[in-house]
């Protein structure tokens, strides 16, 4: 330990400490501007002068390295005037258009001038003819007009991630902060991992206003992929390691949150891509499909010699309905010691994934294999063909129960009575014909709904027979609900997409013999019903043999089960997934109506984690099949980094670029907050006596 | 389930929120102040100075405004239609805040006015090191109030959102907040004062309540922050709702605050047009942008030119510009030829500091044409070109004999000759709302029958209606005056009535 004395108080700082660092670490404020803790010192803004007994001229703080017995000044008239006029130097060039930057109150120089008083440069205003050198980008705002030329961007760029796009430029006897050559950043070896922007003190580097949500904490949302995971799968690291051909290590990070991987690298709704920042630049990281390769290609599965399974209980547990969600809840709570049986209603266990999603997107040995996986590691019994529609008996025979029914019955929309001969519900459909029925739907077939289930009935009924194929919805096209990829596959299989568009039935002898088809300007759902805004004159007719009703599913759970149900028969379920009945909690689509395989697997782990709470248990679920070693910040360079397209994955090679497209937007959060003097650390300093 | 606990929180660490914190704690109430921000002094740290009447700067510069002239003045200015009550202790208080201040270490240059008619009100801060005013100078007393607090053990929050105002049994008893690492908290209390700077970046809420379209035929200031948060917990929490306004201004999007010479010469007092061609304004009040932005705001689309030509711009070349403001502090037109090619050449777009709250269409607008012709000025702005040919004929009439039009000056009438137009269009601008929520002269707020609600208080912009209808240029540094003066109210008696248990 180094001992010294800042401004008459004793400061203890840490052997090889620069004296900024040790007076910040002691809670005293001194000003500083291009110091960023995180990156090399640079001296270049004067604001952390100092004095120094034994130095005939005041020193920066942040260039000089502490030694026992140092007698340090930092608040002296001396310094005062040094950093006021090296203040006012930075702010002659600067704009005075505070009120227009977004960085107003979250600026370190606005707060500098509030801490020093120097709100006015005597200097003569200056324009810089370079200070409109750099334009900005999907990932990058650049206001280079408000440039200090801390040069923090610089250092964050070239010292921490090893990238160094950025440099001070010199022309017409000016200098600025520009990309080599004045590039823009996607002809320049730019990393996007927005580290310049993290470090910069003033609204010269923002992020874009909407890049990241505000409704999660800063550090969540920065990474955008995993907080779009419902269940926060560590994305960036499962990439990395998949991209290095580590397969084994990148199966192991994400089967520490997912019971099915292997089918979600199938069907997954990949919200991760949907909010993967990579997108606003060309296309987002093909996250569903690395991981795929990744399960697809690793054979050691270390991952099972790092689970766990708890010493029995002797508590036993019900899981109503075998789908996502009650396998999920399944394997958790019999991993946490208690005895599970499934209740299955149908022959096989799998749910939507077995009964639902067609089998040219989901194979069914996937999803057995991967069921068999969950029983290997946690034997649990499935009891399939039984049906349960009340709850009280199971509450006399098992001391908890999960409620995982899902979302069975389908929902039309009124004008399809459902004695109709030829309408059929969408879900019915699924179940059939992944039962092996081939049932006779004719030549043109009509499947109204833009969701994937109407997508999943569309390429079906092609598969199956049907030559003329349409899906109608009311959703404009790109507002479809349906995954993209579903959508280009439909149309590609000569499927008609008919988008923005409202159908009045026409009905005689219990058929639909027509669909008046009539385009929408736009709709609304208001308190009155849905509202629409129609287009006159574009009303045509389609006849059609069949019609599928694909509108969305829900509970088929009724009152006689036991439990409160809410809207669409939906069950009621308050905090930690518990519902109106004690001992009994719910999950999946029967909670939330028709949702994905990723969103059953993170509630059921919710719910397993409360249940297991209930009945005594830690409720610790979390797993850790990997090590995570500290994040190497240095990223470096790679050739044509922006350039790189989307890949399909299909081999190592296309994985390995695939995933070296990533931002690593992960790396952002390590970097430090920078502290400014009103921080309570600071004042607390204060209160013990430094201040001046 | 309370994280924390105090007797007064006030939400919001601006100009009249960390001034009622310290006059709160200075009585003895323990405080805690919640501040999405990084920093203290909220809007105002753009600001110079504030309003005073009978300070001792006021004396020695021999102003002769007493507070009974300023007093019926601002009642005269707003019909009586203002709480006289409110005025009275406000503008009583107003010279004793400044003694207050610079006990606490804070300076002041001295009594300033705004433009050649307004009263020497303005309070102008001094910054370190230089002794004339500045923009931004009143950051400085928001550092010397931030210090006072925590010496007086208020504990600030940062980054630090409130979301709700707790009542119980009619009085309010906690705020519901989320902190800076994103996680819900609730913290006690006894009394609340909000001050959270009123909705000026709220585009939906100056719809609702102002009825302009921000970006399209409003362009003002767009603090980030001042979201309109703190008025709608308070009519959460039951208080009455009073007529916002805003305090108009004008502005030329795009031009204004990045092409400060462009921006200032087409500010002066020449012909002023609107889209039928025809002369509002006596163009002499330009330098009040608040009647401007009043009477720019009335014409169709909301919009009005001013045209110069080069001799114009020649004799600005000779004698210096007529309008010289403080904070841009442009006195001659040396850049204008600079400035000029830099805009029509496209250059500042990125710079414009529109780029980030404008859309792509409003970014790329252009709102300054360099014309040869009436012709071509009536082309790319739309103005009736007929109407506009009368106008400038006779308006140059006017210009060689009086306006008995409006009665503008003869030194502002300068005819519009020469052989290049120079065409600005400006739209109605503002610092941010003003007003919302009821309150009575003790800055306690009132329900919608009138009646106090127990511990609730709000201080500062949210609460400001002591200008009618348009804010007092007359007076100016009202803004920031009304906000430290009724923040240091408000702190007062809400300490009062805590004690009053």
């Amino acid at each position: 330990m180094v001992r010294i004395e800042v401004d008459g108080v004793a400061v203890e700082a840490l052997p090889g400490q620069d004296l900024l660092a040790a007076c910040l670490a002691a809670g005293i404020y001194v000003p500083h501007l291009c110091s960023h803790p995180d990156l090399p010192a640079e001296g270049g803004c004067r604001m952390c002068t100092v004095e120094v007994d034994g130095h005939d001229r005041p020193v920066q703080a942040c260039e000089v390295t502490v030694a026992d017995g140092m007698v340090v000044r930092t608040k002296t008239e001396r310094v005062e005037h040094i950093r006021n006029v090296a203040l006012e130097l930075m702010l002659a060039p600067h704009p005075k258009d505070c009120t227009s930057c977004r960085a107003y109150l979250n600026c370190e120089l606005q707060a500098l001038m509030q801490y020093t008083g120097v709100a006015h440069s005597r200097l003569r205003e200056i324009e810089k003819e370079t200070a409109r050198i750099g334009a900005s980008n999907s990932i990058i705002s650049k206001e280079m007009f408000r440039c200090i030329q801390c040069t923090r961007c610089i250092r964050a760029c070239g010292d921490l991630r090893g990238v160094s796009i950025l440099e001070i430029r010199h022309r017409d006897g000016e200098a600025y902060v520009g990309t080599v050559d004045d590039l823009p950043h996607d002809q320049t070896d730019c990393r996007f991992c927005s580290a310049c922007v993290e470090v910069c003190p003033t609204g010269t580097l923002m992020d874009p206003p909407g890049l990241f949500r505000e409704d999660v904490p800063r550090a969540q949302a920065l990474v955008p992929c995993r907080n779009g995971c419902p269940a926060h799968t560590d994305i960036p690291l499962y990439l990395q390691l998949a991209g290095e051909g580590r397969y084994a290590e990148s199966v192991s990070v994400f089967r520490e949150k997912l019971t099915f991987p292997l089918s979600l690298g199938y069907v997954c709704s990949h919200n991760c891509e949907s909010e993967c920042k990579r997108g606003t630049m060309d296309a987002p990281i093909s996250i569903r499909a690395v991981k795929r390769f990744a399960v697809e290609n690793d054979a050691e599965q270390t991952w099972r010699e790092r689970t766990w399974v708890a010493e029995p209980t002797g508590k036993r547990v019900a899981v109503v309905g075998g789908g996502p969600a009650g396998l999920t809840a399944a394997y958790y709570l019999t991993r946490k010691g208690h005895e599970v049986t499934v209740l299955e209603r149908r022959s096989r266990p799998g749910g939507m994934m077995t009964w639902g999603i067609p089998r040219y997107r989901l194979p069914q040995e996937v999803i057995d294999s991967e069921i068999a996986t969950l029983q290997e590691i946690a034997p649990f019994t499935i009891e399939t063909n039984v049906r349960v529609t009340d709850l009280a008996p199971l509450r006399e025979q098992f001391d908890a129960v999960l409620v995982a029914t899902g979302a069975q019955a389908g929902k039309r929309p009124p004008g399809y009575d459902p004695a109709l001969s030829n309408v059929v519900d969408g879900v019915d459909a699924c179940r059939r014909w992944n039962d092996g029925e081939r049932p006779r739907l004719g030549a043109t077939i009509a499947v109204l709904g833009g969701g994937n289930v109407a997508f999943d009935c569309a390429r079906s009924a092609k598969r199956f027979g049907a030559t003329d194929v349409h899906v109608l919805c009311l959703e404009p096209f790109d507002k479809m609900l349906a995954d993209p990829e579903e959508v280009r596959e439909a149309l590609a299989e000569g499927i008609t997409v008919h988008a923005s568009v409202t159908l009045t039935p026409t009905v005689a002898d219990q058929r639909v013999t027509g669909l008046d088809v009539t385009d929408v300007r736009s709709f609304a759902f208001t308190a009155d019903g849905l509202q629409l805004d129609l287009v006159e004159g574009t009303t045509r007719e389609l006849v059609a043999d069949t019609v599928i009703v694909a509108t969305g599913q829900q509970s088929d759970l009724t009152p006689e089960f036991g439990v409160e149900l809410g809207r669409n028969n939906l069950v009621v379920t308050g905090a930690d997934a518990r519902t109106s009945v004690e001992g009994v909690f719910a999950a999946g689509d029967s909670v939330t109506g028709t949702s994905t395989v990723i969103n059953a697997i993170a509630l059921a782990r919710a719910a397993a984690s409360s249940l297991d709470r209930y009945l005594g248990g830690d409720g610790d679920i979390e797993d850790t099949y990997y090590e995570r070693p500290e994040h190497d910040p240095a990223i470096g360079t790679i050739p044509n980094f922006s350039q790189l397209t989307r890949t399909d994955c299909r081999t190592a090679e296309a994985v390995a670029t695939e995933t070296s497209r990533c931002l690593h937007c992960e790396l952002r959060p390590d970097l430090s907050t920078v502290k400014y003097w009103t921080d309570a650390v600071y004042q607390s300093g204060a209160q013990q006596g430094v201040r001046a | 389930m309370s994280d924390m606990e105090a007797d007064v929180i006030i939400i919001g660490g601006g100009a009249s929120g960390i001034t009622a914190a310290v006059a709160a704690a200075e009585k003895g109430a323990s405080v805690i102040v919640l501040e999405k921000g990084s920093t203290t002094g909220g809007a105002a740290n753009m600001g110079m100075g504030f309003f005073a009447v009978e300070s001792k700067q006021q004396k020695a510069q021999m102003v002769d405004l007493t507070q009974e002239a300023a007093f019926k003045f601002l009642m005269e200015y707003t019909h009586w239609s203002v709480d006289a009550r409110l005025v009275r202790k406000y503008i009583a208080q107003s010279a004793d805040t400044i003694t207050w201040l610079e006990k606490m270490g804070v300076e002041f240059l001295g009594a300033y006015k705004y433009f050649e008619t307004s009263k020497q009100t303005w309070h102008v801060v001094k910054t370190a090191g230089s002794d004339k005013p500045a923009e931004r100078a009143a950051s400085n007393l928001y550092k010397a109030l931030t210090e006072q607090a925590e010496d007086l053990g208020v504990q600030i929050l940062y980054r630090t959102k409130a979301t709700k105002i707790v009542m119980d049994d009619g009085a309010v008893s906690a705020v519901e907040l989320v902190g800076e690492d994103g996680v819900a908290k609730t913290a006690e209390c006894n009394a609340v004062i909000v001050a959270t700077g009123g909705f000026g970046n709220s585009p939906q809420m100056i719809h609702d309540y102002l009825g302009f379209e921000w970006g399209k035929d409003l362009h003002s200031f767009r603090i980030p922050g001042v979201d309109g948060d703190g008025l709608s917990m308070l009519w959460e929490a039951g208080g009455g709702h009073t007529k916002a306004t805003m305090e108009l201004t004008y502005t030329t999007p795009g031009v204004t605050d990045v092409y400060k010479t462009i921006s200032e010469t087409m500010r002066q007092p020449n012909l002023m047009v609107n889209l039928d061609g025809k002369r509002f304004i006596d163009e002499e009040i330009m330098n009040n942008t608040v009647y401007t932005g009043n009477s720019i705001a009335r014409q169709r689309e909301r919009v009005a030119f001013t045209i110069v030509t080069d001799s114009i711009i020649d004799d600005y070349r000779a004698k210096g510009l007529d309008y010289v403001t403080f904070h841009h502090n442009i006195k001659t037109v040396e850049k204008w030829d600079k400035e000029v090619e830099a805009y029509v050449s496209g250059a500042g777009v990125e710079a414009s500091g529109l780029s980030d709250l404008h859309n792509d269409e409003q970014k790329h607008t252009k709102n300054f044409w360099v014309c040869e012709s009436l012709k071509e000025v009536a082309e790319v702005t739309g103005i009736d070109y007929e109407s506009l040919v009368a106008t400038v004929e006779e308006y140059n009439q006017l210009c060689a004999t009086t306006d008995d039009q409006f009665f503008k000056p003869y030194k502002y009438l300068r005819p519009v000759t020469g052989t290049t137009y120079y065409v600005a269009r400006h739209f109605p601008a503002g610092y941010g709302s003003l007003g919302g929520v009821a309150v009575n002269d003790e800055m306690n707020v009132l329900d919608e029958a009138g009646l106090p609600i127990e511990g609730l208080y709000a201080s500062g912009t949210d609460a400001c209606g002591i200008f009618g209808d348009s804010y007092c240029f007359y007076l100016p540094g009202n803004t920031m005056g009304f906000a430290i003066n009724s923040g240091r109210m408000a702190g007062y008696n809400a300490n009062a009535y805590i004690e009053s248990f």
